[in-house]
């Protein structure tokens, strides 16, 4: 079950966010199933016809059989490697959009508390009755201060830098940002320091 | 991980000074061997990957004595360990001249020289394979360069590199993994740093970049096959604080072997002592001495040059003398040049 799991998390790097229904029929909850998946993302209105829609999905199902059974791995692997170089840009189209829908719910979330505070009764009685999103009968100004300032309507997931016009980005702003990378990807100083100590102690002998 | 413990650089390639010694000669009297059969000594890969003595076979016995005279003269060992120590130092000198980082000509270093355990300088011409060399070490160090760009940049042909790739790696046993003194180096400051709290940031920086400089001219010797590169990353750290004065080196010695029994402070002194006597007792090659080396070595891989520059200095003597007949001056001059 785990290993079906992380394959289907690999997958999904390439693909749709549909394919966590499969999930959620295996009994897995929502909340785990949206943060799989995310390389197949393809969309269904991504596709000309439903039919090709169903054909694209049978072809990932296909693709995450092999891999757990351990069937045909080595050309599974080479088709999925081909699908990405294929659809790179793609991917990251379809990724940005899905962190931009992702941050936009997240901000309805928010927004309902912070809205209340300030607003006090009267957007409850706005709310109530219309059974709209509340966001979009408040004044436009409110709405707009939970936004991150200077991100477009498609976040592309490189453009943190480009987006800030007013200065280039100078040597120490550089190195901050390699590092903050490096280290979300779990690295640390101590590693570096871990590994040349265990290789020093190591190879003092021979014998 | 890379582990050092486990790793083939510890089982096949560190040996004992009779063993190096042993291999030199083997591989010497092998290509004095084709000398005497084929004529030259070069191996030529061909287009399947098969390695050949090119060159005619030479006939035995009969014209035997009159063959021996014609025959280009053989390196010895040590003029063959002038060439690599040259070529090595060229190894070092193109990686930085390329900007890549340490690891690289570290490696490549090492691989030349455990290429030429197996083979002699006079079969694989070694400015070959020291082109191959660097580019197999980036691959290996993941710091990809096309052979192209390393053509283009020295503008040597790469073809020759790609032609020589598999006899290289064969040389080598395909054991890939190289571990450089580097790594264990930051390793022992990071210890020292550790163990000796008095120690500020620059002394410890100006101790590091010195025994990154030590290590270098460490990598030129025989050192590397003799010695593991913890051992070697310790002696440089002993040579660049004896100038320094870093750090109280004997005090870190010593807590060092009572924190790990297995060593003892008197055979690791012993080692760093026979590394330093290794060290300093090497010295680099000038240009002038390399150039009469170069040219046997020339001679020994392709015959035919040497019958052609001696008929070249025959000419030129044949002239000057007639100059000199001409002229009625007494003194006459040798211009007969070196080609």
């Amino acid at each position: 079950m785990n290993k079906e799991v992380s394959i289907r998390r690999q997958i999904a790097s390439l693909h749709p966010a549909h394919v966590g229904a499969g999930l959620r029929i295996l009994g897995f909850t929502e909340s785990s199933s949206e943060w799989k998946l995310h390389e197949y993302n393809k969309r269904e209105d991504d596709f000309p016809s439903l039919r090709a829609y169903n054909d694209y999905l049978e072809e990932v199902e296909d693709i995450i059989i092999n891999l757990v059974e351990g069937v045909d791995v080595q050309a599974t692997k080479d088709k999925v490697a081909k699908y990405q170089e294929e659809n790179a840009e793609q991917i990251v189209a379809s990724r940005a959009r899905k962190a931009e829908e992702q941050a936009a719910a997240l901000r309805q979330e928010n927004g309902f508390p912070e809205i209340k505070v300030s607003n006090g009764e009267q957007v409850a009685l706005q709310a109530a009755p219309s059974g709209q999103y509340a966001p979009a009968l408040l004044p436009g100004g409110l709405y707009m201060q939970p936004r991150p300032a200077g991100s477009g309507p498609q976040p592309v997931p490189v453009g943190g830098p480009f987006n800030n016009d007013s200065v280039p980005e100078d040597e120490e702003a550089r190195r901050v940002r390699i590092e903050r990378a490096a280290r979300a990807g779990g690295w640390t100083a101590d590693i570096v320091r871990k590994r040349a100590l265990q290789e020093a102690l190591g190879s003092l002998w021979v014998n | 991980m890379a582990d050092f413990q486990t790793s083939t650089h510890r089982q096949h390639w560190i040996l004992s000074r009779q063993d190096l010694a042993q291999k030199y000669q083997i591989a010497n009297q092998r290509a004095i061997q084709m000398l005497l059969k084929y004529g030259a000594t070069r191996v030529e890969v061909q287009q399947d990957g098969s390695l050949v003595y090119p060159g005619t076979p030479l006939e035995t016995e009969r014209n035997g004595t009159e063959r021996h005279t014609s025959l280009p003269e053989p390196l010895t060992i040590d003029e063959e360990f002038l060439i690599r120590r040259y070529y090595e130092l060229k190894i070092q000198q193109v990686c930085a001249a390329f900007a890549f980082p340490n690891k690289i000509q570290a490696t490549a270093v090492l691989f030349f020289k455990r290429f030429y355990l197996q083979w002699s300088v006079m079969e694989h011409d070694p400015k070959h394979i020291m082109l191959t060399c660097i580019y197999l070490s980036c691959k290996v160090e993941e710091f990809h360069v096309s052979a192209e760009e390393l053509g283009k940049g020295i503008q040597q042909d790469p073809q020759v590199v790609l032609k020589n790739e598999l006899t290289v790696l064969q040389g080598l046993h395909f054991d890939l993994i190289v571990y450089a003194p580097y790594r264990s180096l930051d390793g022992f400051l990071f210890d020292m740093e550790n163990f000796v709290q008095g120690t500020n940031n620059s002394s410890t920086q100006k101790l590091q970049e010195a025994a990154k400089f030590v290590v270098d001219t460490v990598i030129l010797t025989d050192c590397p096959l003799l010695f593991t590169p913890g051992q070697l990353a310790l002696a440089a750290l002993r040579k660049a604080n004896l100038e320094e004065r870093a750090v109280d080196f004997e005090r870190y010695l010593q807590s060092l072997c009572d924190r790990h029994p297995k060593h003892t402070f008197k055979e690791l002194t012993l080692t760093f002592d026979a590394i330093d006597t290794t060290v300093d007792v090497s010295r680099q090659p000038k240009e002038a001495d390399l150039m009469p080396i170069d040219r046997k070595l020339k001679y020994c891989r392709n015959p035919g040059l040497q019958d052609e520059s001696k008929k070249r200095e025959r000419k030129v003597k044949h002239k000057s003398k007639r100059v000199s007949q001409d002229t009625s001056m007494t003194t006459t001059v040798d211009a007969s040049p070196m080609v």
